[in-house]
């Protein structure tokens, strides 16, 4: 529908020759952006929580600006479940089940969803299993049903199993051959070890265990890992709370709980690499691409948000962030640099990762350090003026990533049933940065940063990039592919 | 391990994004009501279109310039120019340092990007609403008054040449996809892809950019676009007051005709990959031809849908392909569709190629069933109730139709062309398109077979 603006149209064709032009000048533009924006506050709309029977959490929120219903959800364990035999069972196992059913073969199921327009899916983390699902709410019976049917009803014994088996084999030889698979399965070696967090990017690993993975260990790890104790469910639509309600009790109360053992096994620190450089040879590759990090935190750390944020005036901010600025927009060696915290249940690990053109790979790896030793050491501290930007952004853009209740939602759930930090944990958040002083970004920083635990993997040519380091008394480990 | 066959998927959705289309229909039974856009639209004297879509539901506001200028309209030595200059346009102007755009609207607490595409380059920024002005003032000067520093200039191509490096030349698909194009089109632009050659990227001069940056960045070669919590009425006076006194130009186009392709070509490419690929170029109409929407309808039938034919029969039932997509690229000129099947050896690609051809004859020579084209409704209206969703996006479609069409709600035409859509204009299609003698065939295999 166009809303034509017939006063608008007429004050153009009236009055444009009238027009002198804007004289620009750095002051001019200093003026227009002057800005400080408000505290964002986040306002959790109405929900309804309940809990069935058998264990199953669900969360409704009604939604009436579109005719549409979506699906959030989260099993809690994930990938952390895994053993060093069974690597790479739990996507398996979530690609079976999202291919049919014991009641529905795998043409029937894709009919369902396309004549009814559902779409369902499950993703794995390391702590959890990710559901997200939708429709048009004309057909939410299906879309229940069907989430219903792929959680309560897998059969590992399909006839697709052959040809998903193959299809794994395919797949994991592709990766052996490819930059980003082969840069994160050596890193995440040597930042993990053993441990379950490294076992989603280890190619050779996952390619020793497919021959265990059979129909039947698949159901022993459904059996073990998949049950309505450990799901929850939230959704949001254009639907009454109560009929949803009548309409999830139909479809779940018959899902028998278990008990799960939920995964706990300790991060042990790989010491023996920190400092270290590592070059997997790839005699083809034009580029050399850089991960370097270290381990560091759980999600339970209480000053996470302060180091996030702290870490956006270092790397993690983009074309503003000090990264950025050396190695893109003074050097001209990057496209792209950025770095990043991501943490989890049983711990967390910081990375940078950037692409330079061989010859340039040394003089980067040195930036990335030089860069961090300059902040850390009190060379060049964040400043107040560093830290007030990146506020000021946060304080704008965050409200975004809340307008829609579905998102809303979604992040209602997963604060007060994953990381256990309370339904309202982003306006928490948000008082938290507000809250914080240059001082205590650059201390934060300072306690966390760990230039001389930089494990280093570089991916590339070892003839062009090698003789770099060694040039500055650096010894490199070469991995031949 | 997650499937590296569906990233490879990733990339071509991603390449594919902007050309995406918007679709409705309405089932017999079931009365859903595909909510309209509510938008306001005006021009100024000088030729420059302006729309403005508001959502007040935070107060941020998205801010884009299109300007009608991509890939297809550079001349093969200066290749990827396009793209050079959306890098050269964050270099600074007379009144602006290199990289201020990025440190005003980071400043403000928002973001300001770019990208450019085979017919479009991009600009935008989000900001808080109560910042509009800052973002007008930026495309303001520079649609005018950019600097084109030799120094700067020079690093910057250091850097699309990193660009390149990374996106094209290490990726073994991408590097076939542009490799295959350059076969598939001989004299048309649509010999280089966007990033263009490295040639041309390490050789432009000043010179070439200062012209090209002259030629085509004009407000009549320009639409506007404000999506979020804006006021239209201040948008026009800004507009006015911003852009008002720009003149228009007259822009020649390169003009170029591609021949008529009447016979089928074929290349072999050799990579670093243990799983080979069977990569098809198709040629294809301009993007608002009548022809397009059953192009996409048939892409979805014949190979998208999970109930497709081909993976119904290549995948699920006899275990050639571990995967397969169907991408129309559709642009202001003649576009292409490429579509990829990933056989499970290389041994077996000549019958995979032979299965698929099958397929299509089996299209075009038997019926097709109800509940094929059901599913091809269905999913059209769903995606075009779901894009409500998103107001920037559909703010964003809009922009993108008027400036290659003149026509903001062309999504309006496809949704009908769908909802009429019957059996017969699908087989039509397919005998039109799918012809082998309109097709470039690669096949990408690993270097040590």
């Amino acid at each position: 529908m166009k809303k034509i603006l017939f006063v608008l149209l007429t004050v153009v064709f009236l009055s444009a020759p009238a027009f002198s032009g804007v004289e620009f000048s750095e002051q001019y533009f200093e003026e227009l952006a002057q800005s400080k924006n408000k505290i964002p506050e986040i306002t959790v709309p109405a929900y309804e929580r309940f809990e069935l029977g058998n264990g199953l959490i669900v969360f409704l929120i009604e939604n009436h600006e579109l005719p549409v219903v979506e699906i959030s959800g989260y099993i809690k364990g994930g990938r952390s479940h895994e053993t060093p035999e069974l690597a790479g069972i739990t996507d398996f196992m979530i690609g079976m089940m999202s291919t049919g059913t014991a009641n529905m073969s795998e043409q029937e199921m894709n009919e369902y969803k396309g004549l009814h327009g559902t779409y369902f899916g499950i993703t794995s983390k390391r702590d959890y299993l990710q559901l997200s699902g939708n429709a048009l709410i004309e057909d939410s019976d299906e879309l229940i049903s069907l989430m219903a049917d792929i959680l309560m009803n897998p059969d590992f014994k399909a006839p697709y199993y052959q040809r998903k088996m193959m299809e794994l084999y395919q797949g994991l030889s592709m990766a052996r051959t490819q930059d980003p698979s082969l840069l994160d399965m050596v890193f995440f070696a040597k930042l993990y070890g053993d441990h379950p967090y490294d076992f989603d990017t280890d190619i050779d690993l996952q390619t020793s265990a497919v021959q265990n993975i059979t129909p039947e260990k698949l159901q022993q790890y459904y059996d073990e890992t998949i049950a309505p104790n450990t799901t929850i469910i939230g959704i949001a639509g254009d639907f009454k709370n109560r009929d949803m309600k009548k309409k999830i009790k139909d479809a779940f109360s018959e899902w028998q709980n278990k008990g799960v053992t939920l995964p706990h096994q300790k991060i042990i620190p790989q010491e023996k690499n920190y400092g270290r450089v590592f070059i997997i040879n790839k005699p083809d590759a034009t580029q050399a691409k850089i991960v370097m990090g270290y381990d560091v935190y759980d999600n339970r750390y209480e000053k996470y948000v302060e180091h996030k944020i702290a870490d956006m005036v270092y790397g993690s901010g983009s074309f503003e962030c000090r990264l950025m600025d050396l190695l893109r927009v003074k050097k001209g060696y990057a496209y792209d640099a950025r770095s990043s915290v991501s943490v989890n249940n049983l711990g967390g690990d910081y990375t940078v990762r950037t692409e330079v053109k061989p010859e340039s790979a040394y003089n980067a790896y040195r930036g990335i350090i030089d860069e961090m030793r300059a902040i850390k050491d009190e060379v060049n501290p964040i400043s107040a003026k560093e830290l007030y930007k990146t506020v000021n952004f946060f304080n704008a853009l965050l409200p975004k990533f809340y307008s829609d209740k579905t998102d809303i939602i979604n992040d209602v759930m997963y604060n007060m049933e994953i990381t256990r930090r309370g339904a309202d944990w982003m306006n928490k958040y948000i008082a938290k940065y507000n809250n914080m002083t240059a001082g205590e970004a650059q201390l934060i920083f300072e306690k966390k940063s760990r230039p001389d635990d930089f494990i280093t993997v570089i991916l590339g040519q070892k003839d062009l990039i090698a003789p770099q380091f060694e040039e500055q008394g650096i010894s490199v480990e070469i991995i031949e592919i | 391990m997650k499937s590296y066959v569906k990233s490879i998927m990733l990339i071509l959705i991603v390449t594919a994004l902007f050309a995406c289309t918007a679709t409705e229909t309405r089932m017999e039974n079931n009365p859903v009501k595909t909510p309209e856009v509510a938008y306001s639209e005006f021009a100024l004297e000088n030729g420059m279109k302006i729309f403005v879509v508001e959502d007040h539901k935070v107060p941020l506001m998205k801010f884009e310039i299109w300007y009608n200028v991509g890939s297809i309209d550079e001349p093969e030595r200066i290749s990827g120019i396009s793209h050079m200059l959306e890098h050269t346009m964050f270099l600074g102007t007379k009144s602006l340092g290199k990289d201020k755009v990025h440190h005003l609207t980071k400043q403000v607490g928002g973001w300001a990007n770019a990208g450019t595409f085979y017919d479009f380059t991009m600009y935008e920024e989000e900001l808080p609403s109560a910042k509009l002005e800052l973002a007008m003032a930026i495309e303001s000067d520079r649609m005018q008054n950019l600097k084109i520093d030799p120094e700067e200039f020079a690093r910057e191509q250091q850097v699309v040449a990193q660009e390149r490096r990374m996106r094209t030349e290490n990726s073994f698909f991408m590097s076939s996809w542009e490799e295959m194009q350059s076969v598939a089109f001989e004299k048309h632009p649509l010999h280089h892809t966007v990033i263009g050659w490295m040639d041309s990227i390490l050789n432009y001069s000043v010179d070439d950019m200062r012209a090209y940056y002259s030629k085509y960045y004009s407000p009549n070669n320009a639409v506007m676009v404000v999506s979020g919590d804006v006021d239209p009425e201040n948008v026009h006076a800004l507009a006015v007051k911003y852009f008002g006194d720009y003149s228009p130009k007259e822009i020649t186009r390169l003009g170029i005709v591609e021949p008529e392709q009447t016979e089928e070509k074929f290349l072999k490419i050799e990579k670093i990959t243990n799983v080979p690929i069977i990569a098809m170029m198709y040629k294809s109409p301009q993007g608002d031809n009548p022809d397009v929407p059953v192009i996409e309808a048939l892409a979805d039938i014949l190979v998208n849908n999970s109930t497709s034919r081909v993976k119904t029969v290549l995948k699920n039932e006899k275990h050639m392909i571990m995967e397969t997509a169907a991408i129309p690229m559709s642009f202001r000129d003649s576009g292409f569709v490429m579509v990829y099947l990933v056989p499970m050896s290389v041994d077996g690609m000549d019958d995979v190629l032979g299965a698929f051809d099958a397929e299509i004859a089996r299209l075009i020579d038997g019926s097709i069933e109800e509940k094929e084209l059901a599913i091809v409704k269905k999913s059209a209206l769903k995606a075009q109730i779901f894009m409500m969703k998103n107001t920037g996006g559909m703010a964003s479609q809009m922009a993108l139709d008027t400036v290659r069409f003149g026509n903001p709600e062309l999504y309006k035409d496809k949704l009908a062309a769908i909802k009429n859509m019957n059996a017969e204009d699908i087989k039509a299609i397919a005998e039109k398109y799918l012809s082998k003698d309109k097709r470039t065939v690669a096949y990408i295999v690993p270097k040590s077979k």
